[in-house]
């Protein structure tokens, strides 16, 4: 394989795999001396950024809200939408926990 | 006229399990630290009597100074772990939410900003953070004043409730920016090459993202997958910033291995660069022709 061709060598989830260190060590030299293969990883890149850019954790609750839900203090309506995304976000998951333990630590209490 | 609380034996403690209140003959229940029975900074329920007992209406028809005294007084034994009226204090926060009372709110500031600055320094978080713990402080109170409306502090029964919430502020301002610091680190992780590359052209991963807002753009991009497979890995990797491995791990069920994911990617990535709904909708909202 060259390094000079105008067209990609490899295919755009092998260039995914690429970015995320999850190539293997001969592919990943092959990408790093092929330029079209660079310039297309770059492209992908920049793609993925600013998808993450603008949709991470789009559709996650804010942080007051999982904090009233933990204190029951949602209506019933918006409750149930929260425990419906906590069973596919992880992180708002581990946020949740993260308030329960703050808030509960010591027992019940304003002094903890 | 309030009389200094007294206290009552075990007996009376023993009425006041449960949510602190007014209860049977008159015993008002607030948490208050027992310190010979619980390891410091515990607390318990526990009863005072009253002789006299201060009406809603005697509290609300105080005069701000007043109130201002005496919850510094009671906060005071607070603080010291002693017998205390949570009255004040509460009027105080009901009068500066219900009232929008900024100078009840400026005093309930200066009376509990060491106890929310203990509470920040407590949070394990905050220690990774890289912010100070004013900065915490601060946002913790704005956070209050701006989320709790009248009809909403009609929920809390007691100062106990209230400060728990401010409690819970706090863990929310840490939350909020662990979550803008994580971002950044995940866009850097894979801009790595990004600054090699000569765009020729604007198409749509230039796209004037930051224009369209995120919700909206995440249900117009939603609309463009197919199935529920590439709905996961459009979340995953989007949403939640995962890598396809992670993928994998937190859907082990739905996908055959990584590779599976990685084609499932590929594909959608084409798909948003070449969708002309997409790209109609970014230039119209922006009012750019891509």
């Amino acid at each position: 394989m060259t390094g000079n061709a105008s067209e990609p060598i490899f295919k755009d989830e092998q260039l995914l795999a690429y970015l995320d260190g999850e190539a293997d060590p001969d592919v990943a030299a092959q990408i790093e001396a092929s330029a079209a293969d660079k310039r297309r990883a770059g492209e992908l890149a920049g793609l993925q950024s600013r998808l993450i850019s603008r949709l991470y954790r789009a559709t996650c609750p804010d942080s007051e809200i999982l904090g009233e839900f933990h204190l029951g203090l949602l209506p019933d309506q918006q409750a149930r939408a929260i425990e419906a995304h906590l069973r596919d976000c992880s992180p708002c998951v581990h946020e949740l926990a993260q308030l329960r333990d703050f808030l509960d630590e010591g027992g019940p209490g304003i002094f903890n | 006229m309030l009389i200094d609380p007294f206290w009552i034996g075990g007996a009376a403690n023993d009425l006041c399990l449960g949510a602190p209140g007014i209860h049977a003959r008159g015993l008002l229940c607030w948490p208050v630290a027992e310190s010979r029975q619980l390891a410091p900074g515990k607390l318990a329920s526990s009863c005072l009597a009253y002789g006299t007992m201060n009406t809603d209406s005697d509290l609300q028809s105080r005069h701000l100074n007043d109130l201002r005294q005496h919850c510094a007084e009671q906060s005071v034994r607070f603080f010291q772990r002693q017998d205390h009226d949570p009255r004040f204090c509460f009027e105080l926060f009901r009068r500066a939410i219900n009232n929008r009372a900024e100078d009840a709110w400026e005093y309930l500031y200066q009376q509990y900003k060491p106890l929310v600055a203990g509470w920040v320094e407590n949070n394990a978080t905050f220690h990774v953070l890289d912010e100070e713990r004013e900065f915490f402080v601060n946002r913790a109170f704005e956070k209050m004043w701006g989320s709790i409306s009248p009809e909403k502090f009609t929920r809390f029964s007691d100062l106990d409730a209230v400060l728990r919430y401010l409690k819970m502020c706090v863990a929310s301002v840490i939350i909020d920016h662990a979550r803008a610091q994580a971002r950044p680190q995940i866009e850097n992780s894979l801009d790595a090459l990004d600054g090699e590359v000569q765009r020729d052209s604007p198409d749509l991963e230039e796209l004037v993202l930051d224009r369209v807002g995120s919700q909206e753009f995440w249900h117009r991009i939603r609309a463009l997958i197919s199935n529920k497979t590439e709905y996961r890995v459009l979340y995953g990797s989007f949403v939640l910033g995962l890598k396809p491995q992670e993928v994998l791990e937190n859907y082990p069920e739905e996908f055959n291995d990584v590779r599976e994911i990685y084609r499932v990617k590929e594909n959608l990535l084409a798909r948003l660069r070449r969708s002309q709904e997409l790209i109609a909708y970014l230039a119209s909202y922006t009012g750019e022709t891509l």
